[in-house]
This record gives structure tokens, C-alpha cells and sequence, in this order.
């Protein structure tokens, strides 16, 4: 067991659901938002999610292979998607960005679909957290152990 | 060769039970940082699959103490494997094909943190007796 | 003739252990012993050193072996200062010993 990579899979964890939790609160700010600087309503973002071999020292990436456990993975956020769906449309002439139909072309982003989202988010921080707590604690168990032989 | 036993198969078993548990440890945080990751399916390692044929091994005489810990590495990693049913419910595959309950992961992983305090506690009583049979009882 | 043959058996009978003469010292004695002893005290003390220095030097390597490791060479050292604690006091009481 190689100390670091343990750290860095919850670690890898526990980043990828904080890129999550801030690309999610970005569409909860934008549910309104009709203008953009590339044009057009804002379009709701999510986070692409990939699992990668979990790194040891950079270095060592032939060392695990060597050790053999390479099938174990952590996470990583390998991009940002932007939703293609349909901006939904609302009648508003007096709004400063209405067609010449007087529709609003607003951000097709459901509030109740983003909070839970985010909550999910927010679980597998913690159950992440968890394990990385948890692997501390063995450690010191065996520290503790190799200082208290008297 | 003439020579005093002090560790025997008792002391190399606990040995193994460690590395088992902790490479077990990796598996499962693997798992519970994948929560979310697009059409991942957790792993597990079968601990007791690798106990026993550390048992068996030395029943039949195949390896010397020294040897239970050379053949860990590759036993512990061909104990690594997908269970077909991994929160034993079917149907609990989420749309984008990812299988992880996170409920099921910290269940096993608070399991295998159990086994694994237990045989580091069984292991440093069996040190801390033999070192106060050395002492012969005194300070 | 017999019965002098059995007054000899009585009155020198047969060692139950064949000893040797003192010029040649057994296989398994206690010198060997203790040389074997020291030896794997030796290895174990090795292979704790290198368990550390790649932990602490290289980063890799078991945390649990480099542990274990540690206890092993702990306490089969301490077993060798205790024989020859009994083998100093051994010797010394011999010494004592008035002729």
C-alpha cells in the first residue's frame, strides 16, 4: 500500500465533487441570466466525471505496475459540458433582450434538478472526507503501535 | 541450521491479514471516489478468499513462512474482482451506467477497518508477549 | 568369568549418553548457537534499515511491512541481549566458584 496514492484517490474524490459543486452553484446563479458574452442565454453546465490510475509518486507510475494494484482508480474532472438543450422562451416585449417576437430566450435550468444535484454533490464530498479520515486514522493506529513497544 | 523460532505462522498470518486489508482499503476508496464517474462498477477484494489459501498453502506444506508473504502480492491481486450484484439489489444502476451505492461502499469499508484494527491489536499483543516472556515477567 | 563381567556392570555402568572428550566440541553447541543467533539478528536488523530508508527516503513501500519489520528485529535483539546477559551471569558465578 503505497501511502500517497491512498490519499490521492479521496483526494481525487474530493476535488472532483468540489469542481461539481461549483460548476453546479454557477447554474443555480445563472437561472436568469438572458446575456452572455458569447451570445445568447446562459447555458447550464456540467462536469464530466472519468476515472484515471491512481497516482503514486509521479515517478513511480512503472512501480505500480510493478506493485500490481494499477486497476485501482481515482477521479478526475476531465471537462465541462455545456447543455444543448433548447432555451426555454418567455413572452416579455419590455425585456431589454426580447426577440422581435418579444420572447426572452432564457437558461432551460431547473432549480429543484440543480439542489439535488448539489446535494448529491455534497454526500460523496463527505463520504469521501470519510475515507480519507478514516485511512489517517489506521496510519496512526500503526505508528502509534511502532512507538508504544516497550 | 540451529536457530530459535521466535515468529511462526501465526505472526506471518496477521502480516498478511494487514497487507490484505489495507490493499482491500485501496479498493474500496477507489470505489467511493468513482461515486459519480460515468459507467464505473465498484470492485471488492475477497479477503477471506486470500486467507484461506495462505491456510491451505501452509497445510500442505507448499510454502515456508518466509514465502507466505512473497506469494501476498500476487494473490491479493487476483482476489480483486467486480460482484455482479454490488448493492445486492438488482436494478440499482443508475442512467449513465454507474453502479456505485455509496451506502453499501462505507458499509464494507467500516467493515474492513474493523478487521483491520483487529488484526494490528492481535499483533501487538503477540509482540508485547513475547517481549515481557524476554523480560522473564520483570520491569 | 560372568559374574565378575556383572560386578564390573554395577559398579561401572554403561553411560546412558555417549560423551566425547573434550576435544572435540558438538555440532550444536552453544557457540553455534549463539553465532546462528547473532547472524539472523543481523538480518533482521538489515532488513529493517531498508525498510526504513525506502519509506522514509524514496517514499514507497509498505507502511505495515516496514512496521512489522521493526518489531521483528525489536525483539528477536532483545532475546540476544538477554542470553547474553544469562551467559555473562552464568560465567561470572562460574568465576565466582571457589576451587
Amino acid at each position: 500500500m503505497d501511502l500517497f496514492k491512498i490519499f490521492s484517490i479521496s483526494g481525487s474524490g474530493m476535488a472532483a465533487q468540489r469542481s461539481r459543486m461549483t460548476v453546479v452553484a454557477g447554474n443555480l446563479a445563472n437561472t436568469e441570466t438572458s446575456r452572455t458574452p458569447e451570445g445568447g442565454p446562459y447555458k447550464r453546465r456540467d462536469v464530466i466525471f472519468r476515472s484515471v490510475p491512481a497516482a503514486g509518486e509521479f515517478s513511480d507510475q512503472l512501480a505500480d505496475l510493478a506493485d500490481g494494484y494499477e486497476v485501482v482508480q481515482g477521479v478526475e474532472v476531465v471537462g465541462v459540458k455545456q447543455s444543448s438543450r433548447p432555451p426555454r422562451l418567455l413572452f416579455d416585449p419590455n425585456h431589454p433582450d426580447a426577440n422581435a417576437d418579444g420572447y426572452v430566450a432564457l437558461p432551460d435550468i431547473n432549480p429543484m434538478e440543480e439542489m439535488v444535484d448539489m446535494m448529491s454533490a455534497v454526500r460523496s464530498y463527505e463520504a469521501n472526507l470519510s475515507t480519507y479520515n478514516t485511512t489517517k486514522s489506521l496510519i496512526r493506529r500503526i505508528l502509534d503501535m511502532a512507538r508504544n513497544s516497550q | 541450521m540451529v536457530g530459535f523460532k521466535l515468529f511462526n505462522f501465526t505472526h506471518e498470518l496477521l502480516a498478511l491479514s494487514l497487507r490484505t486489508r489495507a490493499a482491500r482499503h485501496e479498493v474500496l476508496s477507489a470505489n467511493i471516489a468513482n461515486a459519480d464517474t460515468p459507467g464505473y462498477r465498484p470492485k471488492d477484494l475477497d479477503f477471506n478468499a486470500v486467507m484461506k489459501s495462505a491456510v491451505e498453502a501452509s497445510a500442505n506444506g507448499s510454502a515456508q513462512d518466509g514465502n507466505l508473504m512473497a506469494r501476498a502480492s500476487a494473490d491479493i491481486e487476483s482476489a480483486i474482482y467486480e460482484p455482479e450484484y454490488p448493492n445486492s439489489r438488482q436494478g440499482e444502476d443508475r442512467l449513465d451506467g454507474n453502479a456505485v451505492s455509496l451506502d453499501s461502499q462505507m458499509a464494507l469499508l467500516t467493515e474492513n477497518s474493523l478487521g483491520y484494527e483487529a488484526s494490528l491489536t492481535f499483533l501487538q499483543r503477540a509482540l508485547a508477549g513475547l517481549r515481557f516472556a524476554i523480560r522473564e515477567g520483570r520491569g | 568369568m560372568s559374574i565378575i563381567k556383572n560386578v564390573d556392570l554395577v559398579y561401572r555402568p554403561t553411560p546412558l549418553v555417549k560423551t566425547k572428550s573434550l576435544e572435540e566440541p558438538q555440532k550444536g553447541d552453544f557457540n553455534n548457537v549463539l553465532k546462528n543467533a547473532m547472524g539472523e539478528v543481523g538480518e533482521l536488523q538489515e532488513k529493517a534499515n531498508q525498510a526504513m530508508q525506502q519509506m522514509v527516503g524514496e517514499g514507497t513501500g509498505d507502511l505495515q511491512e516496514t512496521m512489522i519489520a521493526l518489531e521483528k528485529a525489536d525483539v528477536s535483539f532483545r532475546l540476544m541481549m538477554q542470553i547474553r546477559n544469562k551467559v555473562l551471569d552464568a560465567y561470572q558465578e562460574i568465576m565466582r566458584m571457589q576451587v
